[in-house]
């Protein structure tokens, strides 16, 4: 199957005082037609940036270095910021991370959904916000007939965020990424909003991308999962394998760190150190110095190297 | 937290702050007294007692009613040719309220698209209108509406543009100020995650949320722009006769202020009065609209 988005050694950099920041170096990731990807990493591992860039969105002093994003047969790294703007919320819509400051404070959800309808179709009014309340009624907003009238700080959070989802959905993008979606919710609305998304998933036949940073959200909700550490992508394969058998130390790492239901005895261990400044990094693993497996071959780029099954780690111990 | 109380209950920011806005008795009185002011100038044909323009040399300089000579016809007596006052005063209300209303109005929109287009846009757009801005707040006000008035010559629309020139500054650095806080907004890039075009991200997403500041800065110049009408119109530049205006009627006055204060006194007043009401009511709009200073 070929992907519908295919980004290739993207790199973006940010110019600043103390440097040169790569924020994202040399990522790889496809998202397959219908599949959920999740990105899973810890805040500035670059997962936020990478997509960013797909949507040319990356602000200055920030800028795509290099490296292709083809969606659709097109490298959207070269289109014009015209053509860019089309492709946003049309073909691919991002959500924010947090719902609250994410929809405009002054204007009614109403116009929220049916500014972002008309911007990308030609309809008359009336028929843009019939299609927002179907979108709401989708969403499970109950009495959105009323609720559509309302502004955002009258809803709570669970709402605001169906409501930015809503928003984004709007216009049928055939690919949705989500920015931590559910960061700022509780435990159980955590879990109606990622089912919602699921369900939507199925019901209009799009692909998500998931960013998170919890890899226990990820796991029940994505088909594959890709971990970023410092700018680049650790390891990459299906869920299942990615749970079952992690093979870079950070992954492990991870793993060890999350509670497991089937034994709730077994002490979770941290991974020590902290992630690595992004300025001057050193042709080395990015995991050396919070690894406690690392030999003298780690002391230069590593590949991601693949062990089939589309399951990959940038670890010397799986050539091995 | 009482003010997200109350905001939640209300409609929406804006009614929140009206709310607030219609429990401050003295901006609410002040209000009224603009309204009044309005009501005068729209009606002004319909509530003078005497035709403005007639003069009647018998009546040159005649007190008002309440003094020996005066008589009720002439509730405020007649100026040097012999027009009554109190309609020369309702009819330079019109002069007072139109120049006052349409140059706010021109000043805060050209200001607004200014500073959204400045503050949003940022490069070449802000780096030129941010000159302009600063060489214009560089002029006297006054100098540099007479040198205006003097090179296009009298007249109502004159008047307007010559104040519009330099009054839409001021609503352009707000709005630009409040722009570039604005920009930074998680939602303005939300809106360009989904596509949104920069015009509509200036005006559907920014303008709404900095039109408060817009609209207190706009009523605050308001009693500014009719003070420098009234000026203009003591100089001789602005309004011309037979035309009535609060500030050509102090000037006309000016010689007989011994013998007959009141030509001169009565639009004087007139002209502090709405002056105060603009201000006091516009002080109350920003202490409904400015949330640092809620208590």
């Amino acid at each position: 199957m070929t992907p519908f988005l295919a980004i290739r050694d993207l790199r973006t950099t940010f110019h600043t005082r103390q440097g040169v920041v790569r924020a994202v170096d040399g990522v790889d990731l496809d998202v397959m037609p219908g599949e959920c990807l999740g990105v899973v990493g810890e805040s500035g591992s670059g997962k936020s940036v990478t997509f960013l860039s797909v949507l040319g969105l990356v602000k200055p002093p920030g800028r795509i270095e290099s490296g292709q994003i083809r969606f659709d047969g097109r490298d959207l790294a070269r289109l014009t910021p015209t053509e860019l703007r089309a492709v946003r919320g049309r073909d691919i819509a991002m959500t924010m991370q947090d719902a609250l400051t994410a929809l405009n404070p002054a204007l009614r959800v109403e116009e929220q959904i049916v500014e972002t309808i008309l911007a990308h179709d030609r309809l008359p009014r009336l028929a843009a916000r019939s299609k927002a309340l179907d979108m709401l009624r989708l969403l499970g907003i109950p009495d959105p007939e009323r609720r559509i009238r309302d502004y955002p700080h009258q809803f709570s959070g669970g709402m605001r965020q169906r409501v930015m989802i809503a928003i984004a959905l709007a216009c049928r993008p055939r690919l949705l990424i989500a920015d931590e979606p559910t960061t700022a919710l509780d435990v159980t609305i955590q879990a109606q909003v990622l089912d919602l998304i699921a369900a939507m998933r199925r019901d209009l036949g799009m692909s998500v991308v998931l960013i998170s940073h919890n890899l226990g959200v990820v796991a029940e909700h994505c088909d594959r999962v890709a971990l970023m550490y410092a700018g680049q992508v650790v390891e990459t394969g299906p869920t299942r394998a990615i749970i079952d058998r992690p093979r870079h130390p950070y992954t492990q790492g991870l793993l060890r760190s999350m509670p497991v239901l089937s034994d709730l005895d077994r002490p979770l261990v941290p991974i020590p150190g902290q992630v690595p400044s992004l300025v001057d990094l050193a042709p080395e693993c990015r995991f050396l110095p919070r690894c406690g497996q690392a030999a003298p071959e780690c002391r230069r780029e590593i590949p991601l190297l693949s062990m089939g099954e589309a399951h990959a780690a940038r670890c010397i111990r799986v050539a091995a | 937290m009482e003010g997200a109380a109350r905001a939640a209950r209300a409609d929406s920011i804006l009614a929140a702050n009206l709310q607030d806005f219609a429990r401050n008795r003295v901006a609410l009185g002040a209000t009224v007294v603009v309204a009044l002011f309005a009501l005068m100038a729209a009606f002004a044909p319909w509530i003078a007692p005497q035709d403005p323009y007639a003069s009647d040399l018998f009546r040159r300089l005649q007190p008002p009613a309440w003094m020996e000579g005066g008589e009720w016809a002439y509730p405020l007596g007649c100026d040097a040719l012999g027009r009554d006052i109190l309609s020369r005063v309702i009819y330079g209300s019109r002069v007072s309220m139109f120049i006052g209303v349409a140059v706010m109005l021109i000043a805060a929109t050209v200001g607004a698209l200014a500073g959204l287009a400045a503050g949003y846009l940022r490069g070449a757009t802000d780096v030129v209108v941010s000159r302009i801005v600063d060489i214009l707040l560089s002029f006297p006000y006054l100098i540099l509406a007479i040198g205006l008035m003097a090179t296009m010559g009298p007249g109502l629309g004159n008047i307007v543009l010559a104040l519009v020139i330099k009054e839409w500054v001021l609503p352009c650095r707000i709005v630009r100020a409040e722009t570039l806080a604005a920009r930074e907004m998680e939602y303005v890039e939300a809106a360009r995650a989904l596509g949104a075009s920069s015009r509509h991200i200036m005006l559907r997403e920014i303008l709404p949320n900095v039109l408060s500041p817009l609209i207190v800065v706009s009523t605050f110049r308001m009693a500014t722009i009719i003070i420098m009408e009234a000026s203009l119109s003591f100089l001789g530049l602005g309004v011309q006769p037979p035309v009535p205006s609060w500030g050509s009627m102090v000037a006309d006055g000016r010689q007989f202020l011994i013998g007959a204060w009141w030509v001169s006194t009565l639009p004087g007043v007139m002209i502090l009065v709405l002056v105060l009401a603009i201000n006091l009511a516009s002080q109350g709009l920003r202490d409904a609209f400015d949330p640092r200073l809620r208590r």
